[in-house]
């Protein structure tokens, strides 16, 4: 849809109209960014739909409808990071098997999983939200910290302690390999 | 491994990732079509910018101007109050609808902490608690959100060994089971900072408060997570740096926690957390109610 139909849907106050055909079009990569940082289907779902829900009800905070992607990301990422970090604090899954195999190498356990899913995972929510938008959604640094609101050395430095930990995991991992 | 050849294999991790996930629910379009049929526009937010800018200075400028002498002239701040008195209104309905990862509407809820490790017939304590805008439950029982605000209402069984390391091993013997025993155990458990401990009262349960702020520079497993209070299939955690404030009860013969933290930086965010914990009213019901109290009111 072009911009000039589109800012012409939000000046007609067609509302409605304006939300489902930018929805519409914005749905399918929304969701993909989604798992891209929750890596995960089914929160990645709920984040979307939780993101559209927001867009709607702030609706009216958009005041060029022609920058509805860049807005509604913003509404996006921030629901991840929000489920991120809510997740990261309640531990509710169960953790029957950590309680039975502490004591063992968690290390060695995870090389036999998908060795980055499970390093990503030990970052906090905003080191694992930068990466994602780094190197999933190709943002560079000014846009990653247009869309989190903070500072560029924020980002950099997020994206530099993200990158130094995951490195540091993989370069373990082929340490061992070659040991074996 | 090169920087290069590390970036590429994220990228295609990434793109992986993604195409394994496979493409989104036809429910999910249906569900986001349908938005702008259920859901309401927010009314604020068809206030323009300006009028917004000016009634939020005004405001400021009056909870300053209350505020400030109210704290002076009766040296008295809400997060420093040893008792907690404020209560819902008696008639008040307490409605339940708390569905898990739903915003819940503003009102007065009630949640059933089982005790005894949740065996048939276990004593049960009833939690009241009244929440404003955009509070969600969170699936776990007992576990309250509200935009980087959250309280816990907990039976706890015991500390981990290691609040830091990646072993979810529970202390044994387990800590005794007074809010005392609980409190000294916090303030012994390695690398944290207690800031205070003070004997309370809430709702008529004496008990003890802690504060506490969770070691920052650590190297702990698990995404710089703390682990601290621990029960079956649970782990309440915090991040590195964040402080949290935490009323230990001895309700009966059962330890009740409830754990209030917080990112939020501005007064009236951490006004707003403390009016949840200031809400809380407490029953000891000695045996289950039929139907755990869900879908009733009690």
């Amino acid at each position: 849809m072009a911009s000039e139909q589109v800012a012409e849907l939000g000046a007609e106050g067609a509302r409605e109209d304006a939300f489902r055909q930018l929805a519409d079009r914005h749905l399918e990569a929304s969701y993909r960014l989604a798992c891209a940082i929750l890596r995960n289907p089914a929160e990645a779902e709920d984040a979307t739909h939780d993101a559209f829900v927001q867009a709607w009800r702030y609706w009216p905070t958009l005041r060029d409808p022609a920058k509805f992607e860049h807005w509604f990301d913003r509404i996006l990422v921030n629901v991840c990071r929000n489920r991120l970090k809510r997740a990261a604090r309640w531990r509710a899954q169960d953790i029957s098997d950590d309680i039975a195999t502490a004591g063992g190498d968690p290390y060695g356990q995870a090389l036999d999983r998908d060795l980055l899913s499970t390093a990503i995972r030990t970052l906090s929510p905003d080191h694992q939200v930068v990466i994602a938008l780094r190197y999933f959604h190709d943002l560079t640094v000014a846009e990653i910290a247009d869309q989190l609101s903070v500072r560029q050395g924020t980002v950099q430095s997020r994206l530099h302690y993200a990158v130094k930990r995951l490195h540091a995991v993989l370069d373990s991992a082929d340490a061992e390999r070659a040991l074996l | 491994m090169t920087e290069h050849e590390f970036e590429r294999q994220l990228r295609t991790w990434y793109r992986e990732q993604v195409e394994a996930a496979g493409p989104m629910s036809p429910n999910l379009r249906a569900g986001v079509w349908s938005i702008p049929d259920t859901e309401p526009v927010r009314p604020d937010a068809v206030t323009s910018w300006r009028r917004h800018l000016i009634l939020a200075a005004a405001a400021m400028l009056l909870v300053l101007l209350v505020g400030g002498a109210i704290a002076i002239g009766l040296q008295l701040l809400p997060w420093e109050r040893d008792e907690i008195d404020l209560r819902p209104e008696p008639e008040q309905p307490i409605p339940w609808h708390l569905q898990p990862d739903t915003v819940m509407p503003p009102g007065t809820y009630y949640v059933d902490l089982a005790t005894g490790g949740g065996r048939s017939g276990s004593a049960v304590i009833r939690v009241r608690f009244t929440l404003p805008d955009e509070w969600e439950r969170v699936t776990v029982e007992g576990l309250l959100w509200g935009q980087n605000k959250w309280v816990t209402l907990a039976v706890p069984v015991n500390l981990y060994v290691d609040t830091c390391g990646p072993e979810y091993v529970l202390r044994d013997p387990p800590v005794g089971p007074s809010a005392a025993d609980l409190a000294t155990a916090l303030t012994e458990a390695h690398g944290w900072r207690i800031h205070d401990v003070t004997d309370v009262r809430v709702d008529g349960y004496l008990g003890k408060r802690v504060t506490m702020t969770a070691p920052e520079g650590s190297d702990c497993a698990d995404g710089l997570l703390l682990r601290t209070v621990g029960w079956p299939g649970f782990a309440q955690s915090m991040r590195e740096g964040e402080r949290a404030t935490l009323w230990i009860l001895d309700v009966q013969d059962e330890r009740l926690v409830i754990w209030a933290a917080s990112e939020a930086v501005t007064a009236a965010q951490t006004r707003e957390l403390f009016d949840v914990v200031d809400s809380i009213e407490i029953d000891y019901l000695a045996a289950v109610p039929p139907g755990n109290g869900r879908g009733e009111d009690p």
